[in-house]
């Protein structure tokens, strides 16, 4: 129970609506997760299928509907990480893109990088060919912020 | 039954080796690297674990096994691949390794299925897909088979995994209508009796698609034959999965389970803790791990007087079929899923258990609390309904019945020993619990 209230509770840190209503909604929350999980290690602990939409948590869908505490206390919900995701977010949200759109990209194309299977040789080009509502050139800036915040 | 499933496609079987008759679709045909794999302790262990563990105690005639079902399993998910091949969904090279995921997408599951598993969720963190993607990628009979093929192992892993880099393949055994749950919803419904199990399964593989997203679909003249599936899921739930009679064995099973583990360890081993049965499984010895070992020893405990006289007090009671007791029972159905730090029902139930281990002689093993949820629509991996150029999630589509059934279905019980049931009863009573 903790795990889907610190979710919440970091979304909501980020401004990112905590309804979650609409698909999408809920696949910006996904994504949000996933690169918090993998780029800032932000623990919680979910494990992400390839979906066509790019990483998804069936444990994680259901945490965003529950209804939680919001007095919880979130360890792995550092300052420094959660800085650091909140600023990535934001450098994002300043390409004028939907935000959903972007976290989409950037978490889909670091699955495929890192947790997909065969691993694409080209995973720029696997994303494109599987996303046809996005660009080359969206893909290349997203990266380039994204750029600045690995270790 | 016999159900036969005709779809004309290319890829048309008939060329296996052998043919398995199954009681659900009739002869299934396997091809050669199928039966070797088929052939393989590994998958032969599947033969001595029980698909429902002890619903058999409800229902006598749930004896079928893990190996029936994955055999349908791998039919099921060939069909559909075979039709998306047609389709241009899935590469023709892919059809074997989807089958043969469809075979082993259940040989980590412990003995007595979920009702040991429980224990293994909590003891070691670890559930039966881990178990099964570790034995895949480290199995020796599995892997001899494979390298002869020329399988990779890792490929099939990430298909079970859902990690593989088409994402159809992963709604194929991980969505809301998977050829997993396609299966066990028949196979478990014929032998059970339980009818409201029953799917048309013939319209939904007949025209079962892909949309424009890559997603699964059918045409909206279908929309009858999934929506019956959504609700069969949910009847199954609680007519056998969670049945009130069924879950207080495996729970009492599961306590017998831990009993032996801490008092008569060595007679399991190697199979007591997590870097043991890791080891068993690279060891070739994991297909030793089954029902048989589990029911062999607790009967082993009575005859030999083994351990202490509440285990065998429990094991007793559990051989001459008398069960915990629900003492507490409420069902949830509701659009949220259950809150267990909020929940009054949830909160009720732990004042109670607390309430109850006061009074002299109630121990731990005497009060079970027991939670279980099931999401029974999937909001974003659910159908899609194709309808005049469009697809729509099914819990969008106006005119279907989805909307108005409950997405979570939450099962909140007390059971305790019947030694103790009266006194609980009373307990309860006085505090007006119920």
């Amino acid at each position: 129970m903790s795990r889907a209230c610190c979710v919440v509770k970091m979304l909501r840190e980020l401004g990112i609506r905590s309804d979650f209503n609409s698909f999408k909604d809920r696949l910006l929350a996904q994504k949000i997760v996933y690169i918090a999980q993998t780029v800032f290690g932000i623990d919680f602990g979910y494990k992400f299928i390839w979906h066509i939409r790019g990483p998804y948590s069936k444990i994680l869908s259901r945490d965003l509907r529950v209804s939680v505490d919001p007095t919880c206390r979130c360890p792995e919900l550092s300052s420094e990480s959660l800085g650091k995701l909140k600023s990535l977010i934001n450098d994002l949200r300043s390409l004028g893109n939907d935000l959903s759109m972007s976290a989409e990209v950037l978490a889909s194309y670091l699955m495929l990088s890192r947790d997909v299977y065969p691993r694409p040789e080209d995973p720029i080009k696997e994303l494109i060919s599987r996303k046809p509502y996005i660009s080359y050139d969206d893909v290349q800036n997203i990266l380039k912020i994204y750029s600045k915040y690995v270790v | 039954m016999g159900l036969t499933v005709k779809v004309k496609t290319s890829l048309d079987s008939g060329k296996g080796v052998k043919s398995i008759y199954d009681e659900v679709y009739g002869y299934i045909p396997v091809s050669e690297v199928e039966l070797k794999v088929i052939e393989t302790p590994t998958v032969q262990r599947l033969r001595r674990i029980k698909q429902l563990a002890l619903a058999w105690y409800v229902y006598p005639g749930a004896l079928h096994t893990r190996f029936s079902h994955s055999l349908g399993v791998m039919h099921v998910i060939g069909i559909l691949a075979r039709k998306f091949i047609d389709e241009g969904y899935v590469r023709r090279d892919d059809y074997e390794l989807l089958r043969v995921a469809g075979i082993l997408h259940d040989v980590g599951h412990t003995p007595f299925s979920h009702a040991i598993e429980s224990y293994m969720t909590q003891a070691f963190r670890i559930r039966h897909e881990e178990l099964t993607t570790y034995i895949i990628e480290t199995d020796p009979y599995l892997n001899e088979v494979f390298s002869e093929y020329g399988i990779n192992p890792k490929e099939v892993a990430s298909v079970i995994r859902g990690n593989h880099k088409e994402p159809l393949y992963n709604m194929l055994l991980s969505s809301d209508l998977d050829a997993d749950r396609i299966d066990y919803l028949l196979r478990d419904s014929l032998h059970t009796g339980v009818a409201y199990g029953m799917i048309d399964i013939d319209r939904i593989l007949h025209t079962i698609t892909v949309d424009k997203d890559g997603e699964l679909a059918v045409p909206s003249k279908s929309i009858q034959a999934v929506e019956n599936f959504y609700i069969a899921r949910m009847h199954m739930y609680r007519a056998v999965y969670h049945h009130k009679t069924i879950a207080a064995f495996q729970v009492m099973m599961r306590t017998i389970y831990e009993m032996i583990l801490n008092e008569l360890g060595d007679y399991l081993e190697p199979f007591t803790t997590l870097p043991k049965i890791l080891s068993s499984i690279r060891k070739g010895e994991f297909y030793l791990w089954d029902d048989n070992l589990i029911a062999g020893t607790i009967n082993l405990v009575l005859v030999r007087g083994l351990g202490s006289e509440v285990l065998r007090e429990l094991i007793r009671l559990l051989l001459n079929r008398v069960g915990y007791k629900a003492v507490y029972d409420v069902v949830k159905l509701s659009q949220e899923p259950l809150s267990t730090d909020r929940d009054e029902v949830v909160k009720r139930l732990n004042d109670v258990v607390k309430d109850l281990s006061s009074y002299v002689g109630f121990r731990d093993y005497m009060t079970i609390p027991y939670i279980e949820e099931l999401n029974l629509v999937d909001e974003d991996l659910c159908v899609k309904v194709l309808d005049r150029n469009t697809s729509v999630r099914i819990t969008e589509y106006n005119s279907s019945i989805i909307n108005s059934i409950p997405r979570f279905i939450g099962i909140i019980r007390l059971y305790v020993h019947p030694n103790i049931y009266d006194k609980a009863k009373e307990v309860l009573l006085s505090k007006g619990i119920i």
